[in-house]
């Protein structure tokens, strides 16, 4: 085969040299990803209606049928093939470098596709009505588990890719010893990406040969262990692909950089190494494996990969505030952030997101995962209501918010309705938070995840939920609405953007301008170089340790039971 | 950025190249996730112990009599 | 620049003293966390236990039925009433879309319970305390359970278990003492309407 050599465009805006391949390899995936999250966008619509009994919308069939492709597109699909583009995007652009095997990048996308397709075949026809996880002994058509095969192998070539091309910008010395900020959040992504996938090849292969016949039976408790090992992971690929696009909508926006970049790798390392152990959240009040395994495995050992998520909820506000402060906006503790570009689209997309992925998701989310408040959330609404938190109003508004920079710069295309691009945020932000904060609280109450009735209209017993779940179901319902409103008017946005927005002429053409970098001076040791940060870190402690002592003190007026 | 010296090798942390390592990252990162998850709670798992014989048969005894 | 690759000593840049005092903050908090879930396990009295037995499903619905005549006491909605003695062997069935027996139980007493399903995964959601747990086939989880107060109780399934997911409930009653066993007897022998 002859050596294609790569062909660059200079990118007049920031100087850096595109591979040509490597962006419609990007473009390829950027667009996959969307009509992934249309396809979950619209399922999530139909939960909402069929949850809150008062419309009660679909029948009990479609309602799990619709919940399975609602999970697999939002939390696999859409995600994925987004976190694939940005993964091209910083290994390839980012280090002015070539794509290093443009003909498997395409490969790799006619594998996802083709896994994508079979599998919300499979589901829509109703031959794998098992949900997201399948859990065994549950079964699906065996071509729903190859779809998910297909997909997954796709993402791992994609993620090979990306380690390849770290490599050719390396030996080329594109950027020296030290990768840039934003590439090393996504190494770590990449990493957890691999313990994700080849867990799931572990799966789901034997789960493929069950559905088939070809092997008799399959455990259920080590599916669901390994299950989870590509499960949580996934979201683990999520967090620190979100944290890398923090990073670096605050360099955007702003001029933000690291306030110290040892400390923030740091944080990225203790995330590769110990993060996807939590896992084991998953099974916390399962049989077979033991409080010994459950209590270790659940903490991230000894909580150090949430001390990573606390060094960069400090570090991302503060590079902020940093650049705010020497741009002179030193008064007070807050002047920064009031006067922070909040009419930026990408700049309000991440700050919301820093404060919904703080505030709503990681909170539950430590304090579900540990061993004994478990008890009171398993299954419960609560559980999607974390989640809703971290990579519904994290991950996602952060991936929408960046795109507004990255259609410009990619796509090399004006956005259309920047009216509508500086409403959006807030509309699915409020939305969401509303949607997580009311699911937290049924899950408060009792009620189920993933049940089609809970009147029980149809059960030997009956059991009434209290009477504050009504008024908890139409927030849900005002907040998924709202957020369903936001998701399509980005949606909107990037569609009509994309494909009719006006040709890129130049810098000048930018719909929102790159900050230009400051100077964060002279030496900051011994010095506050984030006062407002520092108070805002403070708060959430105390919200913090208010939710846990709630969720332990509710634990302590249950049963007793060991 | 020059990829060599020739006059000095400052002595550059080991902790720092632990960092900018990327592929021992990964072998790390896959390892820990390995042995302290996955093997970890196979092996928890394929070691739980089969239902006690003496309360099974109690259950059963009890069962008959009380017929 | 998050762009570009850091300044040359970035390694060796001192630290902030606000991010220096948040990193300590939170380590502390963080190993807090690890050492409560520890303390839990012997001061609290809510654990998860690590008691579980392997155990076919057709076996475990020979024990279930062997075992639910001895204490029975009636019938409620088709489901068999049991009333265990205290300190006894309780054993709950999951199956696709019931929960077996209806449970009567004393205040303050301990039962150990065997959870175990006989079919898929189901989920023992007990409403209103909101206790969840797992129950798998194959696998006997065995929980001992103090209840607390009194009062009429159901059991959620909250596991997806395929199209009757949604119709899975159970009971189980707790009384102030074995005396009122007696008067739910009489209740639970009654011709059901």
């Amino acid at each position: 085969m002859m050596y294609q050599a790569p062909i660059f465009r200079l990118c007049e805006i920031t100087g850096l040299r595109v591979d040509r391949t490597g962006e419609r390899l990007i473009r390829a995936n950027a667009v996959a990803a969307v009509v992934a999250f249309l396809i979950a966008v619209v399922g999530a619509l139909l939960l909402v209606l069929t949850r809150w009994q008062t419309v009660h919308l679909l029948p009990a069939e479609w309602y799990y049928r619709i919940l399975t492709l609602h999970g697999v597109n939002a939390l696999i699909f859409w995600i994925v093939f987004f976190e694939i583009a940005g993964l091209y995007f910083g290994s390839t652009i980012v280090l002015n470098s070539p794509f290093c095997a443009p003909k498997t990048g395409w490969f790799a996308f006619g594998l996802t596709v083709a896994g994508f397709l079979l599998t919300n075949a499979m589901i829509l026809s109703g031959q794998a009505d098992v949900l997201m996880t399948s859990y065994v002994p549950l079964q699906a058509h065996p071509l729903y588990y190859l779809g998910i095969i297909l997909f997954a192998l796709g993402a791992l070539v994609g993620v090979f890719l990306f380690f390849g091309n770290l490599m050719v910008a390396r030996r080329a010395g594109t950027y020296g010893a030290t990768l840039p900020l934003f590439t090393y959040g996504l190494a770590a992504a990449a990493i957890i990406a691999v313990i994700t996938l080849v867990s799931g090849a572990i799966i789901y292969v034997p789960t493929l040969l069950w559905a088939m016949g070809v092997l008799p039976k399959l455990d259920a408790g080590l599916y669901k262990l390994v299950w989870w090992g590509l499960g949580h992971p996934a979201q683990q690929i999520n967090v620190s692909a979100m944290v890398a696009v923090w990073y670096l909508a605050a360099y955007l926006t702003v001029g933000g950089i690291s306030v110290n970049e040892r400390i923030s790798r740091i944080a990225f390392l203790l995330y590769i190494l110990f993060i996807c152990l939590a896992s084991a959240h998953h099974l916390l009040v399962d049989p077979a494996v033991s409080s010994v395994w459950k209590v270790w495995n659940t903490s991230y050992a000894m909580y150090l990969a949430v001390l990573a998520s606390m060094i960069h909820a400090f570090a991302v506000p503060a590079s902020i505030e940093a650049a705010q402060r020497a741009r002179g906006y030193t008064r007070g503790l807050f002047q920064w952030l009031a006067k922070a570009p909040w009419g930026n689209p990408t700049f309000s997309a991440t700050v919301l997101a820093i404060i919904g992925f703080g505030f709503i998701g990681g909170i539950t989310g430590v304090i579900y995962g540990m061993e004994q408040t478990n008890i009171i959330v398993h299954n419960t609404l609560g559980i999607p209501g974390h989640f809703k938190g971290t990579v519904v109003l994290g991950t996602t508004l952060t991936f929408m918010g960046i795109t507004y920079y990255l259609i410009p710069l990619v796509f090399r295309r004006r956005i259309v309705g920047m009216g509508l691009a500086r409403l959006q945020p807030w509309m699915f932000a409020i939305g969401i938070a509303l949607l997580a904060v009311s699911m937290i609280g049924l899950g408060v109450l009792g009620v189920p995840r993933r049940h089609w009735d809970i009147g029980f209209s149809m059960a030997p017993f009956r059991y009434e939920f209290p009477a504050v779940a009504d008024l908890l179901w139409v927030l849900f319902a005002l907040g998924g609405l709202l957020a369903v409103l936001g998701a399509l008017s980005w949606i909107g946005i990037v569609v009509a953007s994309v494909f009719f927005g006006p040709r890129l002429q130049g810098a000048e053409d930018m719909p929102l301008p790159i900050a230009t970098p400051v100077r964060t001076q002279h030496s900051t040791a011994g010095k506050f170089v984030a006062p407002g940060t520092f108070v805002l870190t403070l708060v959430f402690l105390v919200t913090f340790l208010v939710f846990f002592w709630l969720n332990w003190k509710w634990l302590a007026a249950t049963w007793e039971v060991r | 950025m020059a990829a060599t010296q020739e006059q000095e090798f400052p002595k550059v942390p080991l902790f720092r190249l632990l960092l900018d390592d990327v592929l021992l990252l990964l072998f790390l990162g896959v390892a820990i996730y390995a042995v302290s998850y996955l093997l970890w709670g196979v092996m928890e798992i394929a070691s739980v112990a089969p239902f006690p014989e003496e309360l099974k048969a109690q259950i059963v005894q009890q069962a008959g009599g009380g017929q | 620049m998050s762009l570009q690759p850091p300044a040359e000593g970035w390694y060796e840049t001192p630290v902030a003293r606000d991010e220096r005092s948040w990193v300590a903050v939170a380590t502390v908090v963080c190993l807090c966390l690890y050492v409560w879930m520890i303390g839990w396990h012997i001061y609290g009295r809510q654990n998860p236990s690590s008691i579980s037995y392997r155990i076919e499903p057709a076996e475990y619905m020979q024990l279930h039925t062997a075992w639910v005549p001895r204490y029975q006491i009636g019938e409620e909605n088709g489901v068999p009433v049991v009333a265990p003695p205290p300190n006894s062997d309780v054993f709950l069935l999951g199956q696709m879309w019931r929960w077996a027996p209806v449970l009567v139980l004393q205040k303050g007493q301990e039962y150990t319970f065997h959870l175990a399903s006989v079919d898929l995964l189901h989920g023992f959601s007990l409403q209103p305390v909101n206790m969840n747990f797992m129950v798998y086939p194959g696998y006997d989880y065995v929980l001992r359970f103090r209840p607390t107060e009194t009062g009429e109780f159901t059991v959620v399934c909250n596991e997806f278990c395929g199209i009757g997911h949604h119709m899975m409930t159970g009971k189980i009653y707790v009384v102030e003492s074995a005396a009122e066993i007696e008067h739910l007897r009489q209740r639970f022998q009654a011709p059901q309407q």
